[in-house]
Formats: C-alpha cells, sequence, structure tokens
C-alpha cells in the first residue's frame, strides 16, 4: 500500500525532474541550431530615484538584508520566459518588475519567494539559498500573489489576526484597519466584501506581518485611487524605513516614483 | 506547538462555520449503514452477520466525502501559498489540519457508530472492541485522506479520482477492522486485529503528515 503512495510521489517527482531536462536538452540542442535567442530581461538602475535611507548597524552574525538572483533562467510550459537575469536588492531599494501579459512576471516572483524553483541560476536571501531558509529569515519575507490568502468565512479583524500571529507581527491592528479604511467592516465575513475592499484585507494581511522583504505581485489590481496611493506610499515608506520590495505591476506610471530598479521582462 | 495550536484553532473554527460540510459527511455514514438492512433481510441473526462489515463499509465512503476540501479550499483562495511560504515546518502545518479534520470527521463518526452497532445487533460486549478498532480507524482514515487530497489539490474534480486512489489504501483498515469487529462478536480475541490497526494508526500518523507535506509542496510550485 505504501509502496503506491511512495511510487506516486516518485512518479511526480521523475516528471518533474524530466521536464526540467528535457528544457535543459532543447535548451542546449535546438535553440544554437535555429539560432533562437530567448527573451532576455533589460534592467535598469535609476540611482536618482533612491531616497537613499542611512545604513543601520548590522550585527556581525547577521548578513546584510540582500535579495540577490544570479543568472536566473525560468521555463514555463515549455517556454523559456527569460534567461540570464541578474539583480541585486539591498535595503531600501524597491524593484519594479514589468512586462506584458505572459512574461513571467508573476514566476519571477514565485521564483523569488522560494515557492517556484528556476531551472537555472540562484536566489539567495542574506546570502542562503531562498528555499533553504531557516525561520527567522523566513519571517523576514512576504508574498503576496494574485490570489487574496484570505478565508471568506472569516471575518476581516480574524484574518488580520491569523496572520499576525502566524507570522509573529507586531503592527497595531486598529492603526492598520483605519488606514484601510475598513474599521466599519472589521467584524463582516471576507464573502461579503467588494473585490477591492477584499484586496485592502490581503495588502493588511500582507502588512501585518512586518516582514522586511516585499514580494507584492499586481498589488493594485482591484483598488480605488486611494488605495493604490496608500500602497504606494506604504512602499515608500517601507524603503525608507530599509525595507526592500519587488513589485510586479502594470500600473507601472503609479509606482515607479517609488523604483530604484526596473526589470523588464 | 504554538504554531500547530494556531491552525487547529482556525481549522476547526472553519469547519463550524461550514457546518452543513460537516453534517453531510456523517448523515451519509448513518444512511449509507442503514440501506442495508433495507435491501437485504432485517433478521436479526443476518443483521449481526453483516452488520460489522457494513459499518466499516459506510465509514470508509463517509470519510471520503470529507476529505476534498481539506487543502482544496486552502488552495483555491491562496491560503496554501501562504501557508507553504509561513516560518512553520509545513509537516506541522499539516498535522494541524489533519487533526482538525479528525476532530470534525472522526470523532463525530467514533459516536455515531455505536450507536449503529446496537442497532445491528452487535452483542453488548463486541462493543468496547468495536469502539476501540474505529477510534484506530478514523486516524489512519484521516492520514490517507490528507495524503490523496494533497496529491490531487491542483487537479480539476479531484474528487472523484480520491476515491479511485484513496479507496485501495484504505483496503487495511478495512480489513483489520472487520476481523477485530467479527471476531468480537464470535467470542474469540481481537488484539490480533486491534494491534495490528494500533501499528498502521502510529505509522500513518507519524509518516503521513510528511509525505502529505510534501505533495502539497510539490502542487504549490
Amino acid at each position: 500500500m505504501y509502496l503506491i503512495i511512495i511510487n506516486g510521489t516518485y512518479m511526480v517527482v521523475t516528471a518533474k525532474s524530466l521536464s526540467v531536462f528535457t528544457c535543459y536538452c532543447l535548451r542546449e540542442s535546438i535553440f544554437p541550431m535555429l539560432a533562437i535567442q530567448p527573451p532576455k530581461a533589460t534592467i535598469t538602475t535609476h540611482d536618482s530615484w533612491t531616497s537613499g535611507p542611512p545604513l543601520k548597524a548590522i550585527s556581525s552574525l547577521n548578513p546584510p538584508a540582500v535579495l540577490n538572483a544570479e543568472s536566473l533562467e525560468v521555463w514555463r510550459g515549455g517556454v523559456c520566459l527569460f534567461e540570464g537575469l541578474d539583480f541585486t536588492l539591498e535595503s531600501g531599494q524597491v524593484a519594479i518588475v514589468s512586462g506584458a501579459n505572459g512574461s513571467g512576471k508573476t514566476t519571477l516572483l514565485r521564483v523569488l519567494s522560494g515557492m517556484s524553483r528556476a531551472a537555472d541560476g540562484s536566489v539567495t536571501w542574506r546570502g542562503e539559498e531562498i528555499h533553504r531558509l531557516d525561520m527567522e529569515n523566513r519571517l523576514e519575507i512576504t508574498y503576496q500573489g494574485h490570489m487574496d490568502g484570505l478565508k471568506k468565512e472569516f471575518t476581516v479583524e480574524e484574518n488580520l489576526q491569523f496572520y499576525q500571529e502566524i507570522n509573529d507581527g507586531q503592527y497595531p491592528l486598529e492603526d492598520l484597519l483605519d488606514e484601510l479604511r475598513l474599521s466599519p467592516y472589521r467584524n463582516r465575513q471576507v464573502r461579503y466584501l467588494s473585490a477591492g475592499q477584499r484586496r485592502r484585507v490581503a495588502l493588511g494581511c500582507m502588512k501585518v506581518k512586518s516582514a522586511k522583504l516585499w514580494l507584492l505581485d499586481e498589488p493594485l489590481t482591484n483598488l480605488d485611487a486611494r488605495g493604490a496611493k496608500l500602497v504606494s506610499s506604504w512602499i515608500s515608506e517601507h524603503a525608507n524605513a530599509g525595507g526592500l520590495a519587488v513589485v510586479a505591476t502594470h500600473q507601472r506610471e503609479s509606482l515607479i516614483q517609488t523604483a530604484s530598479i526596473e526589470i523588464e521582462l | 506547538m504554538h504554531i500547530f495550536l494556531l491552525i487547529l484553532k482556525r481549522d476547526l473554527r472553519l469547519a463550524f462555520r461550514r457546518w452543513n460540510e460537516l453534517a453531510t459527511s456523517l448523515l451519509f455514514f448513518i444512511i449509507i449503514a442503514s440501506l442495508f438492512p433495507l435491501a437485504s433481510s432485517p433478521e436479526i441473526s443476518q443483521l449481526r452477520d453483516y452488520g460489522g462489515a457494513v459499518l466499516w463499509i459506510s465509514a470508509l465512503l463517509s470519510s471520503l466525502l470529507a476529505l476534498d476540501g481539506l487543502f482544496r479550499t486552502d488552495a483555491e483562495d491562496g491560503s496554501m501559498e501562504q501557508l507553504v511560504l509561513s516560518p512553520a515546518p509545513l509537516g506541522v502545518i499539516v498535522l494541524a489540519k489533519i487533526t482538525a479534520h479528525w476532530i470534525v470527521s472522526g470523532v463525530p463518526l467514533l459516536l455515531v457508530a455505536p450507536l449503529l452497532a446496537l442497532s445491528f445487533y452487535l452483542p453488548l460486549e463486541a462493543l468496547p472492541v468495536f469502539i476501540a478498532a474505529i477510534a484506530l480507524a478514523t486516524p489512519i482514515l484521516s492520514v490517507l485522506a490528507a495524503i490523496g487530497a494533497a496529491l490531487t489539490v491542483t487537479l480539476r474534480g479531484g474528487g472523484a479520482i480520491i476515491g479511485l486512489l484513496m479507496l485501495p489504501m484504505m483496503v487495511p483498515v478495512l480489513v483489520f477492522g472487520t476481523w477485530a469487529t467479527e471476531a468480537a462478536v464470535q467470542g474469540d480475541n481481537p488484539n490480533g486485529a486491534l494491534l495490528l490497526l494500533a501499528s498502521l494508526a502510529i505509522l500513518s500518523v507519524s509518516l503521513g503528515p510528511l509525505a502529505a507535506a510534501g505533495a502539497v509542496k510539490v502542487a504549490m510550485e
């Protein structure tokens, strides 16, 4: 009986590694033959935009908060989305990821969060491989994807509380609810909220974790003008406080003033 | 431990807010079990003969019902992503979810099964053994449910596939469960079957959450 289970997982693993292997073979054999170059990401650095927060004293035990991506190569569905992507994000810097639909913004963020693996290259946080982080370093990273991650049977407050407790967050809930204009809805179940309100709750859940590195995938979706302004001010405040953020967005103009690096896929 | 309790509390609260799903699998259990006397003869001697088997098959089938929601709702609303990325070890999170699943699906079954056993005229002396066997079997079923749910979490219409995948894995539980019950009804010594069930329970509770956590991780990639 247990053989089947082991066999089952084993087969999943082999299928996965097989596909990676096939992708690798395809890249090595067919691309040079056809002289097709996989898309190359462009990276622009905007030094003038960096507000340049004062560097905090870093204890010798803890390596500096740096997110480093080295020659990342990402495949999805048999297509190479990008290859050779290098960038380094330091304390106080924000990277904006832009690109057309399907260019790999979400996949890049998932790779940066450690949830998905890149076909090649590495992502490190404080010098450690992202998918091998210990508990303390893992606490410093938050990822907010397309899906809200909210339980619709729970009230706004219960959702926020859960994420705060599980991540040891310290952010005061009252202030957060006020900022998000959600105080009147705090005891309402999420299922009765509008899409924009849900997104605000989700962003609140992201904020209560008090993480150092924010990975945000389209944070402005469904938000009204005030909500978008709030997010952009959050990102600048976060950067000014020495935080890091990678934000994938189609509304480049709303967030570009906060950015110090721009990655175009 | 803190994380375990946190997830357990969350899942229990969620389950009670969706109480209709809870009731469904329990009512399903009662209904399947009561169909058998209708389809065959309701004579006491016959009821006693097949009662044990009927109860065990009903328990297995009804446990399949509650199984699909174990990870699917979390995967669909994005909570699973957040849990996978949370600092807690995934095995602990999965174990907490399994425990919650057992409390809301296994324990009610454990409470109702003795009543049904009595209605099948199982002798009173056999009841403690039957209850012990069900108590050992329900955690195994919950763990197997978790593995099945984790393997099929990204499949559309996973519900039907889970049945095909899990029922063969549940066969040992059925075999040892009915063996223990029959032995007790016949007045034989049921210890062998109970010990085998206990060892299966230990094996599944200790290793199952890790297997399910691995499957969830692969599914989330």
